[in-house]
């Protein structure tokens, strides 16, 4: 968690001294590094929410997909005359159910949770597809845009780092402070553990997908508010960016580890490395290398401390076996 | 935290330490390089281009002829390929938002989506960098539109070429980009309209959409041409799309069955100018409306240029721009058959490309 | 003698009783691929009883070597997935074997021949890296390969710099397309050839039998004496071969390559699709590549069914999905071994059963 920090403090060093305009002419101009966050907030929405999911053990492929096709949905009630914050609960709303859905259909039936989500995002992106027509809505009332969008609190804190805060701290609260977040953690450890410690496994993890997907949605209120438009493509090219910033933040993509506070700050690491990289005169191809290459190096660092507080190789093979043997000592959770 | 650093030994900190130095140090080392290259700059015109994405041949020849003509226009040279990896919005988005830091002069930018990248353009126009889009537009958000063609001659420029081939009671098929392209929306709804007024007897099959990657534009075409036996021609509308048609036709032994005719670049499709799959391409001189941008971008940074005014280019080295008008005209209004719209430049009437002349274009 | 009979991982074993002998696994293996082609036939079928274009041999042919690049793909996807793995990066490593290898074809003219030892090469130095970084830097897989995907597909970006491959020799459109028996595509050689070889490497070596092992239970095979860092750097070798050679397949196939080749196609999630559809499990220990090859003929199929159909184009993603839906349902009930009626009466009556949690 330090070692994120860290990282984040060095990343915002560079380019406060290699990127001249990095903070931009004064605090609140359009382009400065407060406002980058337009661009990738709400990636780390997402992150927030697919990190539910992360936790318990399971994945969500199609919170990508949710936040495009909730973007479209509540355009479409706009424009087909619904007040637009009706228009966005009720797309929240909605997404949340599909979230219910999925959730429903891979603990009910037992089916990989990768395999079934892959699946919602290839009938959500095509439902959006479906729904926008050939010109995908847009122009939404001004207020609207600017609040969930481009707008700030005072001329400089823009109103999506607001948004952002709250869902975070509501995140951090809801995992590390609530009964249901020391449920899910433990689901994502060891899942047959948690069943027989009284845990309804399924619930929990159904209320995962739930959160994943409402998060996702929200996400997608903000992305249409920031450009403007609702499109079929602007939700699912953030899947990958959001899953990043989860593991870079420490989460154990197998579940069951993880602090909420890294997730944040490997968003922001994230979020700001390409804009910054760019304006730094950076292409767009290297941008992305360097992307992967954070991301290698990082958690390489990460093992190679493992290996020096004794975690071995074996232990971690152990951790992941499905099956707990009966009669062993759940093992050590994995220290951050 | 300090709890963390107290477990590391001293030679990890001072370890740390220095790598945090030395990444300062090298930051200030970037940031003095890079305010005296641009002092040394600042008296030629910033333009900065963004493409729909990397690595596309039409795309490099519109950056060459930008930079055959820079000097011309006063351009500082060279001007990079800007474009994101993939065919993103979103990604064009960052870019632009890049260059608004970097404080250029001119952008000039085709879109992958006619509305995304539009509250960017705005904060650029604000910051009072000018906007030229050209290929495929933002119509909210620019100062002017360098349209390719007039939509409807291009138009009849492929179906002519089928009719003349296939005869004009034939079923046609369509094979575009995306649902959503603007451009391409242009073309299929000025095809349509000139094959009602003028082949009635012409049947259509549905569109196929390739999603601009050869693979997809590939399968969609086997695809149709299995679901669609009658068909005789298919009119592929963007780069993709004619490799991938027009590879098809050739995969399945279709040749001489069924005609490819489509607007697209010479270049990639030679293997199949020469195999007889592709009959003909419609397209516009690539090279030669790099050097437009390069014209507008002069004027427009200038402010010489408005709706309904004329002005005249130079011409660049290639000669792309030999077969244009003697002046250039920006629209003042709407204009139904072009297709034009306010502060549009139509660059040039279609170029045809077929078996005879397509190794003449290097684009 | 409970943590032996599970790490020959395939029915669950109950203490007191003795593991399934080799030729009862074949059946059960057997069953299982047999419903999924009897799917494929089905749709097939169907679809050509709606559109008799789709049945015709030319179409076959076609849909045959479609499949092939996938199909390969897939049975490296199996092999990473015995080990309880996953690799996102076979598209990067696709990309960069097509656009290398296309660019050497397309400046100096070399043959096909000459470049596959150049792409299975590639192959198994791009997926060292991913089973190097596994093992010793202690990266899940799911990680790793997502790095490395974003670093593969940097560096086809950086290779192709602007150009594309657009002209081949012609014998790579022959190879790609062609028949060599009426309807059968040369395509499908590779394909078939790959799938038999890994078959019989997994069922009869002692290798193949690790990979299994370490899958089911990397602890147990451990102390069984199974090198098991040696088996997870090999299985990632491996698979990233078998990806070398998809994108060489790919290169021949659509006769051309470019930044985007791999990137856009969703081959990635396809071939882990292909190989779950199949039959082999993400957590491990269950599997088999003959699965994986029928899965990915079952995706292409529905693929063109879908648009052949007539369903508007953009449906397409969301048929495909359901059908994927419908696909890994039928799978599920199959492999529990239950009836479709038992399987409905819900979670609650298989949740205490002994030994079932590994199916998970």
């Amino acid at each position: 968690m330090f070692s994120l920090v860290f990282i984040l403090v060095v990343e915002l060093l560079f380019f406060n001294f290699a990127v001249s305009s990095f903070w931009g002419g004064g605090w609140g101009s359009s382009v400065s590094m407060l406002g980058d966050g337009e661009n990738f907030l709400f990636t780390s929405m997402i992150a927030l929410g697919v990190m539910f999911v992360i936790f318990a053990g399971d994945i969500d492929l199609s919170v990508g997909a949710m936040s495009g096709f909730a973007g479209v949905m509540m355009a479409e009630f706009h424009l087909g005359g619904m007040n637009i914050w009706v228009a966005v609960v009720l797309a929240v709303a909605i997404a949340a159910l599909i979230g219910l859905i999925q959730g429903l259909i891979i603990t009910y039936f037992k089916l990989e949770s990768l395999l079934v989500t892959l699946a919602g995002w290839f009938i959500l992106q095509s439902a959006a597809l479906a729904w926008e027509g050939a010109v995908p809505p847009y122009g939404f009332p001004k207020h609207f845009d600017s609040l969930l969008g481009t707008g700030t609190v005072a001329g400089t804190v823009p109103n999506q780092l607001v948004i952002f805060a709250i869902l975070a701290l509501l995140a951090t609260l809801i995992v590390h402070r609530t009964r249901f977040g020391r449920q899910l953690v433990l689901v994502g450890h060891n899942r047959d553990a948690a069943g027989y410690a009284g845990v309804r496994v399924s619930v929990t993890r159904i209320r995962a997908f739930v959160l994943s997907a409402t998060f996702a949605g929200i996400a997608g209120m903000c992305i249409a508010a920031t450009y403007s438009t609702a499109d079929d493509n602007l939700g699912p090219t953030l899947l990958l960016p959001a899953i990043t910033a989860v593991v870079l933040g420490g989460v154990d993509i197998f579940g069951g580890a993880g602090l909420v506070p890294g997730v944040i700050v490997a968003s922001f690491i994230l979020g700001w490395l390409t804009p910054g990289l760019l304006q730094d005169g950076v292409s767009d191809t290297w941008a992305s290398i360097a992307i992967g290459v954070l991301l290698l190096g990082s958690l390489t660092v990460k093992g190679i401390t493992d290996r020096r507080q004794g975690v071995s190789m074996l232990d971690r093979l152990r951790a992941r076996s499905a099956t707990a043997t009966p009669g062993a000592p759940p093992p050590a959770p994995d220290a951050t | 935290m300090l709890h963390s650093i107290q477990k590391w030994g001293i030679r990890s900190r001072i370890a740390t330490a220095t790598g945090a130095v030395a990444l300062a140090a090298a930051g200030i080392a970037f940031v003095t390089i890079g305010s005296t290259t641009a002092a040394a700059k600042s008296k030629c015109i910033k333009l900065a281009l963004e493409f729909k994405l990397q690595g596309l041949p039409v795309f490099e020849a519109n950056q060459k002829g930008v930079n055959e003509a820079a000097k011309a226009y006063g351009i500082c040279s060279p001007v990079a390929y800007g474009g994101p990896a993939t065919a993103s919005a979103t990604g064009q988005v960052t870019d632009i938002q890049a260059d608004i830091s970097k404080h250029v002069n001119v952008i000039a930018m085709t879109s992958d989506d006619p509305q995304v990248p539009a509250a960017a353009l705005k904060q650029a126009m604000k910051a009072g960098i000018k906007v030229v889009t050209f290929d495929s537009d933002v119509p909210s958000a620019r100062d002017f539109f360098i349209q390719d063609t007039a939509y409807s001659t291009i138009a009849q420029g492929v179906i002519n070429a089928a009719v003349k081939a296939e005869g004009s009671s034939a079923e046609f098929g369509i094979m575009s980009s995306t649902p959503t392209a603007t451009v391409q929306l242009a073309w299929i709804a000025a095809m349509q309209s000139y094959v009602k007024a003028k082949y009635p007897n012409i049947t259509w099959a549905p569109i196929g959409y390739g999603q601009s990657i050869v693979a997809t534009s590939l399968t969609q075409a086997e695809a149709m041409i299995h679901a669609n036996p009658n068909i005789k021609a298919i009119l592929p509308i963007d780069g993709a799309a004619v490799v991938g048609t027009a590879e098809a036709v050739s995969d399945l032994s279709d040749t001489g069955k069924i005609g490819v005719f489509g607007i697209g670049d010479p270049e990639p499709n030679q293997t199949y100018f020469a195999n007889g799959s592709l009959t003909a391409l419609e397209l516009w001189n690539e090279i030669g409306q790099g050097e437009l941008i390069d014209c507008v971008a002069y004027e427009a940074v200038n402010n010489k240029i408005h709706a309904g005014s004329t002005f005249k280019c130079a011409h660049g080295p290639s000669g792309g721009l030999v077969n244009g008008p003697a002046k250039w005209t920006v629209a003042s209004g709407t204009n139904a058959t072009t297709g034009a719209n306010k502060n549009t430049i139509i660059f040039s009437k279609p170029l045809e490309f077929t078996k005879a002349n397509y190794l003449k274009y290097d684009f | 003698m409970t943590a032996v009979s599970q790490s020959l991982g395939r029915a669950p074993a109950r203490p007191g009783t003795r593991a399934p002998r080799s030729s009862a696994l074949r059946r059960f293996v057997r069953r299982r691929e047999l419903l999924l082609v009897i799917i494929t036939v089905a749709v097939f079928l169907i679809t050509d009883a709606v559109n008799s274009g789709f049945g015709t041999g030319g179409y076959i042919s076609f849909m045959l070597a479609d499949a092939m690049p996938l199909a390969i793909l897939a049975v490296g996807q199996t092999i990473v997935c015995l080990v309880r793995g996953i690799d996102l990066s076979v598209a990067g490593v696709l990309g960069m074997v097509a656009v290398s290898t296309g660019f050497l074809a397309q400046d100096h003219g070399a043959s096909v021949w000459l470049m596959l030892p150049l792409a299975l090469g590639m192959g198994i130095g791009l997926g060292v890296i991913n089973g190097l970084f596994v093992v010793f830097a202690r990266i899940p897989p799911i990680i790793v390969t997502l790095g490395t995907l974003i670093v593969y597909q940097g560096v086809q970006e950086l290779i192709c710099a602007s150009r594309a491959v657009e002209t081949l020799p012609p014998m790579y459109a022959k190879l790609g397309n062609d028949n060599f028996l009426p309807d059968i595509p040369y395509m499908l050689v590779p394909g078939v050839l790959v799938t038999v070889v890994v078959a019989l490497i997994l069922w009869r070596t002692a290798w193949g039998r690790s990979l299994y092992a370490v899958g089911s239970n990397a602890e147990a095979a451990f102390r069984a004496g199974i090198r098991v860092k040696w088996v997870l750097i090999s299985a990632y070798t491996v698979c990233g071969m078998l990806a070398g050679l998809g994108g060489l397949a790919f290169l021949v196939h659509y006769d051309s390559a470019d930044s985007q080749s791999g990137l856009s196609t969703s081959i990635n999630l396809s071939s882990i699709a292909a190989a779950l559809i199949g039959g082999t499990l993400l957590t491990g220990g269950k599997g088999g590549v003959v699965g994986s090859f029928i899965a990915a003929l079952f995706l292409e199929v529905t693929i063109q069914a879908v648009i052949v159909l007539g369903v508007p184009q953009v449906w397409d993603q969301a048929a495909v999905g359901t059908l994927l839906l419908a696909a890994i349902l039928v799978n599920r009930y199959q492999a529990s071994g239950r009836s479709l009626s038992q399987a409905l009466a819900g979670p609650l009556r298989s949740r205490w059963q002994p030994g079932h949690g590994g199916a998970q």
